[in-house]
């Protein structure tokens, strides 16, 4: 491999990392340049799927990266539509996912803008990630396995396509005519972003970044655990790096033991990004690898993101999200069923591969 | 003389490495056929990491991946 190739991941990094300082440099929330869980609840909430006021918004990023990792997925001939690998189990893993992310307040990549924004809150949830990845792995190495996805026509392959051309399509009608509906916040979270060309460029940029260096922060702790491989971590690094410099030269590095946007139970942090680390590796990426992946047509992880939609809008409906004022009693029992679910699933699908085996 | 080939087709990452791991330690030459430009990268950086020689064949997501010397087929 050429060192070009080598730390092409590295360089991706850097650069999302400062992408992320400068789009909430442009008004993103704090350390929210690019964040999938947060993102995926405000569209939740912009669809009508919660009406917690204070987070809807049809984030352009979102679709930026969906524009950037298809053209990309097409281009490098990364494009090709598959699925069928127990898509129903994969909705319950999407919705775990966002019960982890929503108690935590991020997605593996918020953590650590959150880190490299001065947030130390984010430590806990951090922390949580190879707790969980372990956690998925333990099952994966005694036979974890939802069964094999197969080809499948071009035409399934578009269905994911129309789905956000959609919310694209809504994105541009509300920004035109200020139209009801999709909803946007008018205060809150959600009321705060970088104008919408420049989020739907970067959010491009971004999908061109993710789709070839093949982040993934939830593979970079599996890759070290299983193969001692720091190739996907390096990645993350390179976020760190990038977003921390990209704060202290716009002036948004502001240290404190508990950041904006963002709560400080280092246990529930660290139990939320562990539920989250642990269903991410079962479902074979973490939420933004997940998006990736639709573009390269694989009609699996698109059924996660619509688990990820409905989770977020579930969490915002039942009022179990975490917020700023902490975990409510909600909050840890949605916890504690998501950790019960998804060793259920963990479990249950390491017989059925054990079973089969024995049979044999 | 054709060696084993393990299909991979289809697996959610990492399964294809797992495979190719458990493949490695019965110290057969063996290959693996999978269906993503992701995996073909996965398993080579493992491999490297190993020091096994192993060959690509494939154009597109769809690979044939040849591991171990002396691999006839």
């Amino acid at each position: 491999m050429s060192l070009l190739r080598k730390n092409l991941v590295l360089l991706g990094g850097l650069l999302i990392g400062v992408m992320g300082a400068v789009l909430v440099k442009y008004g993103n929330p704090a350390n929210m340049g690019l964040c999938f869980v947060c993102f995926y609840r405000d569209i939740a909430g912009a669809l009508g799927l919660h009406h917690n006021a204070l987070v809807q918004y049809l984030r352009p990023e979102i679709l930026g990266i969906f524009l950037g990792s298809f053209i990309s997925a097409l281009a490098f001939k990364d494009f090709n539509p598959r699925g069928g690998s127990n898509p129903a189990i994969r909705f319950v893993l999407g919705i775990l996912i966002m019960v982890g992310g929503l108690i935590f307040l991020g997605c593996p990549i918020r953590a650590i803008y959150r880190l490299a924004g001065g947030d130390l809150s984010a430590v806990g949830g951090i922390l949580g990630i190879p707790f969980g990845a372990y956690l998925g792995l333990f099952f994966l190495t005694r036979g974890y396995n939802l069964g094999k996805a197969r080809s499948l026509p071009m035409g399934v392959a578009l269905i994911p396509v129309g789905f956000f051309v959609v919310l694209l399509a809504l994105l541009l009608v509300k920004v035109e005519w200020q139209t009801p509906y999709p909803y946007f916040s008018l205060k809150g979270p959600g009321s705060m972003h970088a104008p919408v060309l420049l989020s739907l460029g970067l959010g491009i940029a971004a999908g061109l970044l993710f789709q070839r260096t093949r982040l993934c922060l939830a593979g970079g702790f599996r890759d070290i655990f299983l193969f001692n491989d720091h190739y996907l971590l390096k990645g993350f690094l390179g976020i760190l790096l990038g977003a921390f410099v990209a704060n202290m030269a716009l002036g948004l590095f502001k240290p404190a033991v508990v950041g904006p946007v963002a709560h400080g139970n280092f246990v529930a942090n660290f139990l939320g990004m562990g539920l989250l680390g642990f269903a991410a590796i079962l479902l074979g990426g973490c939420p933004m690898r997940q998006m990736v992946m639709t573009w390269e047509a694989n009609f699996d992880s698109f059924i996660a993101i619509l688990g990820m939609l409905a989770g977020a809008g579930l969490m915002h409906s039942l009022g179990l999200a975490a917020s700023p004022a902490g975990v409510s009693g909600g909050g840890w029992a949605a916890l504690a069923v998501g950790y019960a679910a998804a060793f259920s699933i963990a479990y249950g699908f390491s017989l059925i591969r054990a079973t089969a085996k024995g049979s044999a | 003389m054709s060696a084993s080939v393990i299909d991979c087709r289809g697996l959610s990452c990492p399964q294809p490495v797992l495979r190719v791991k458990e493949e490695l330690d019965k110290g057969q030459p063996f290959a693996v056929l999978v269906d993503a430009t992701v995996a073909v990268e996965n398993i080579g950086r493992f491999l490297e990491h190993r020091g096994v020689a192993f060959t690509v064949t494939g154009e597109g997501p769809e690979s044939l991946i040849k591991i171990g010397s002396g691999l006839a087929g």
